[in-house]
């Protein structure tokens, strides 16, 4: 799925918080965006998906295949989210329904948007279960229930189960430890991959977008201050913002290494 | 199921504590039990008789006994005033006001669970602000002036649209309900106003708290609206905080319409509770006092279940 942005502003109480952002990601492509904390990154993914706050105001364009998200009524919006772009979000143990079993979780895109039978259901459900490496016999199990790591798995699992064209990754490894942060990323890549989808994956992390992204947009206090293919980025930032978090992300000695996977990214 | 036996038992305990309080609370207070239920104009003879009926002259430990043996028998002594049993006047008591506050408590959820979810809803900042106001409007009145006004506006006799009765229970009672009802409607829609307030704003406390984890945003990602979002999974998960709102404030009420059924003429416990306390009645005032810190217990206990029921995360925790 393709998607441009075009000069969107995100206010918030009269305050600027994104400012004339231009980004586009085209059909199968990973695109990275990254900035440092409270850059704006996570206010252009709610605005792609529709889940800014009340009270928020955004100008400007988002264009997905063909139809403007700006302004778009909420039951229009919620008719794409989840079945045309899933996103996966930052924290699974705040976000996933503490009352659901991860078969519930996992279903609910699916009932909310095609007339599935139980068995349809179960079978879809046990389906991308396999594929996001989660044994079956968690299928009852909530959310409590699991580690960090099954957690985002069962995240990553709602937002690809109804095929969506557009994967929003919004800092997706940030409350896991090293080591899962790496199996998760892999995952969420192969998966997006075989899919044949697009994905904006959000990170303040260069070494996790280096191996996720084949291109990236940099972003500081709301604007876009840098773009390009995310391993020319990695070898020689153009801006300060990119330098600091290129230096950021040769520091994090966890990941050095790692990054250099480019023949996906 | 370990739970719900360790919960029983800790009821159990509590109950026999309360009880011991009750007991030793209208014991202990200075000058001699049965000349303040005589009255201070009473003869020496029939201080000594009244004492004597009351077994007041036994040890305190054979006096408790007695009394928790009767209330294991349903027995809560006699009033000193009408000669009848304290749990048959306490029933027809309770037969006007469990009526009237679960009238009123249907009220209140009407009004301050849809208002309450309206609040969270609301896009725009006046309309949020006006919520607000409305709430803390409602939750400020106090229930002697609200009653009054709705007698203004509705009683009969005296309303500008006198279409209820304002006073007064049927002494046929519950034998005609519609009279009966009709009675009540004015007092519940009083109790109904001011406790809908409250549910209100803990109806929009509970959703603002839970729409703050990341729950909704991530049905609305998996394709709700935010209405939806906010109703179906929102509400679902601020109930268990609902129904312990819910449970202790309908407890309260029992003895907080009191002000209500005085003013509507009610005689239902809270009102006799004070007319007990006010002839002296001791001993319907200890029984009274027993059953309803025995209901607070039952309420209380009804509560922990459901909150239980509700919330999978809790039994994990306690088992």
């Amino acid at each position: 799925m393709a998607v441009v942005t075009d000069r969107l502003g995100i206010a918030i109480a009269g305050r600027q918080i994104v400012k004339d952002v231009h980004l586009e990601i085209h059909d199968g492509q990973r695109v990275g965006l990254i900035g440092s904390s409270g850059s704006g990154k996570s206010m252009i993914a709610r605005a792609m998906m529709g889940l800014l706050p009340p009270g928020t105001d955004v100008s400007g364009t988002i264009d997905l295949n063909g139809e403007q998200v700006v302004g778009m009524r909420d039951a229009d919006l919620a008719a794409l989210r989840g079945a045309a772009v899933g996103m996966v979000f930052q924290n699974p143990g705040i976000s996933l329904n503490p009352l659901l079993t991860v078969g519930q979780q996992i279903a609910l895109p699916l009932r909310l948007h095609y007339a599935l039978s139980r068995e349809e259901l179960g079978q879809r459900v046990r389906a991308m279960m396999t594929r996001a490496g989660l044994p079956e016999e968690l299928i009852d199990r909530r959310p409590h229930q699991l580690s960090g790591g099954q957690q985002q798995r069962v995240g990553i699992a709602c937002a690809l189960v109804a095929s969506p064209r557009l994967i929003i990754a919004d800092e997706p490894t940030t409350a896991l430890d090293s080591l899962t942060q790496r199996q998760i990323v892999d995952l969420l890549v192969s998966l997006v991959d075989e899919a044949g989808a697009s994905m904006l994956f959000i990170t303040h992390d260069f070494s996790v977008l280096a191996h996720a992204t084949q291109y990236c947009y940099v972003l500081d206090a709301g604007r876009i201050v840098e773009h390009g293919a995310t391993a020319a980025l990695l070898e020689s930032p153009a801006s300060e913002t990119g330098e600091r978090l290129v230096m950021a992300a040769q520091q994090l000695t966890l990941h050095r290494g790692k990054g250099d996977d480019d023949g996906r990214a | 199921m370990r739970y719900l036996l360790r919960r029983l038992a800790l009821f159990v305990v509590a109950l026999l504590v309360i009880s011991l309080v009750v007991f030793l609370a209208l014991r202990v207070l200075p000058g001699d039990i049965a000349t303040i239920m005589a009255g201070l104009n009473a003869s020496p003879e029939r201080v000594a008789a009244l004492r004597d009926q009351l077994g007041l002259d036994r040890p305190l430990s054979e006096q408790y006994g007695s009394w928790i043996a009767g209330l294991l028998h349903g027995d809560l002594g006699t009033t000193m005033l009408t000669g009848q049993s304290v749990a048959a006047v306490v029933a027809t008591r309770a037969r006007i006001t469990f009526p009237l506050i679960i009238l009123g408590l249907l009220v209140a959820l009407a009004i301050g669970i849809p208002l309450g979810c309206a609040a969270v809803l609301a896009r725009k900042a006046r309309t949020r602000a006006f919520f607000q106001v409305l709430a803390v409007i409602g939750g400020a009145v106090p229930a002697l002036w609200g009653g009054l006004l709705l007698i203004l506006l509705f009683a009969k006799g005296s309303g500008i649209l006198p279409i209820l009765p304002a006073t007064g229970f049927p002494r046929t009672g519950w034998h005609t309900p519609g009279q009966a009802l009709l009675a009540l409607v004015l007092p519940a829609l009083t109790v109904g106003i001011i406790v809908g307030a409250s549910i209100m704003r803990y109806t929009r406390s509970a959703l603002q708290s839970v729409a703050s984890t990341g729950t909704i945003e991530m049905a609305m990602a998996c394709g709700m609206t935010r209405t939806d979002a906010v109703l179906r999974v929102g509400l679902r998960l601020a109930m268990p905080q609902l129904v312990s709102v819910v449970g202790l404030t309908f407890a309260e009420m029992v003895t907080g319409v009191m002000v209500i059924e005085n003013l509507f003429a009610l005689p239902g416990i809270g009102s006799g509770l004070v007319d007990d306390l006010g002839h002296r009645d001791l001993v319907a005032v200890q029984g009274e006092l027993f059953l309803l810190a025995a209901f607070f217990l039952v309420i209380g206990l009804l509560v922990d279940l459901t909150h239980r029921a509700l919330d999978p995360r809790l039994g994990a925790n306690d088992d």
